[in-house]
């Protein structure tokens, strides 16, 4: 219903989240777009090995296949956790 | 050369084929011998927004197949002699269509003399969607300002960047964004994507912008390409989409929302 009270309501600024959300999720698509096939599950398995170690969560590993000039470059980061959090 | 030009989205129900029948509509209007070919195999839809239902006898997978010549299957226009339907077969075999026997029909269309050929792509990255593109010089994508179909999308530019001839040869295929659905009084309340916020979220710039209408569910009952509605805003914005796509330049219209008077503000409406 479209009122008479209609503009003491908040407005919905909902368009906002939406292109929010969009960045982010289009930028991980196009990061993973031709990406080869294993990087998935090679990523969970050093995820797994890490985790016998070191406590770290979910997305503090990045491994993504780049090209540098004419090879191709296999790029591993894994964040560890502070030194004190880990220890402690 | 005959100019391919493949309406796709990924997400269904975006307003490819109502794209399609109007693109293919709009150059015809220009003049330009024109072909548009519903890639959708299993579920033909644009002989019916084409308005040509009836008089569809041979099938783009008769062509193909060899039962039927192309002269046989494209349905011509009543409204304009150089405009012609290839209706999608009925078929429920996934793989009627090959690669070879679309190669070959778009060939024998460019032998006969075809300006253009729309292709309305099925919904989905599967087979006939990846047919339909293949071949494409130029790719409009046709996006609703939503969550969903803008991810899509951006599927759909992946894979026209690299799953397509003019990918593999070296070259690129020229895409287009065309917004439909769009409601510039909601963007304006900021409950809907703007087409700002689509063009930067995909990198890429609109062709056009189609206000969300009731003429054009008016113009699918009627079996009329939304484009030669009279009067219409979305008739106009798909005009306006044509010239572009032909190289004019317009200035964007129907995008911003209709000032309210104080009554209608007040009551409703």
């Amino acid at each position: 219903m479209v009122g008479i009270f209609d503009f003491l309501k908040p407005k919905q600024q909902s368009a906002n989240t939406a292109k929010n959300r969009l960045q982010v999720i289009i930028a991980e698509q196009r990061s993973e777009a031709g990406a080869p096939d294993y990087l998935p599950r090679m990523r969970q398995e050093i995820l797994d090995v890490i985790r016998k170690y070191v406590h770290v969560p979910e997305d503090a590993i990045k491994v993504s296949k780049e090209k540098h000039g004419e090879y191709d470059v296999l790029d591993i980061s894994i964040e560890l956790p502070d030194r004190d959090a880990s220890e402690g | 050369m005959a100019e391919i030009i493949v309406v796709t989205s990924g997400k269904g129900g975006v307003g490819k084929t109502t794209t399609s029948a109007s693109i293919a509509t709009g150059l015809a209007r220009r003049g330009k011998k024109v072909a548009v070919i519903d890639f959708d195999v299993g579920l033909r839809n644009l002989d019916l927004i084409m308005g040509c239902e009836r008089r569809v006898v041979y099938d783009f997978v008769n062509v193909v197949n060899g039962e039927a010549s192309l002269k046989q299957a494209l349905i011509k226009d009543k409204r304009f002699d150089n405009l012609h339907v290839l209706a999608a077969s009925q078929t429920r075999d996934k793989d009627a269509l090959t690669k070879e026997g679309v190669e070959k029909v778009l060939k024998d269309l460019d032998a006969d003399g075809f300006d253009y050929i729309v292709a309305d792509s099925p919904a989905g990255i599967e087979k006939g969607a990846y047919l339909a593109m293949y071949f494409a010089d130029k790719a409009v994508v046709v996006v609703n300002p939503e969550v969903s179909s803008v991810r899509d999308s951006d599927r759909i530019l992946g894979l026209l960047a690299s799953k397509t001839k003019k990918a593999e040869d070296g070259g690129r295929v020229q895409e287009y964004l065309l917004l439909t659905r769009y409601s510039p009084a909601r963007v304006e309340k900021g409950e809907m994507l703007s087409v700002t916020d689509v063009e930067e979220v995909l990198g890429l710039k609109a062709v056009g912008v189609i206000p969300e209408s009731t003429d054009v569910l008016n113009a699918s009952n009627k079996g009329e390409p939304v484009i030669l509605e009279a009067n219409s805003d979305a008739a106009s914005a798909y005009e306006d989409a044509v010239a572009r796509l032909l190289g004019e330049e317009r200035p964007m219209r129907f995008t911003t929302a209709e000032k309210k008077g104080f009554f209608s503000k007040i009551f409703g409406g």
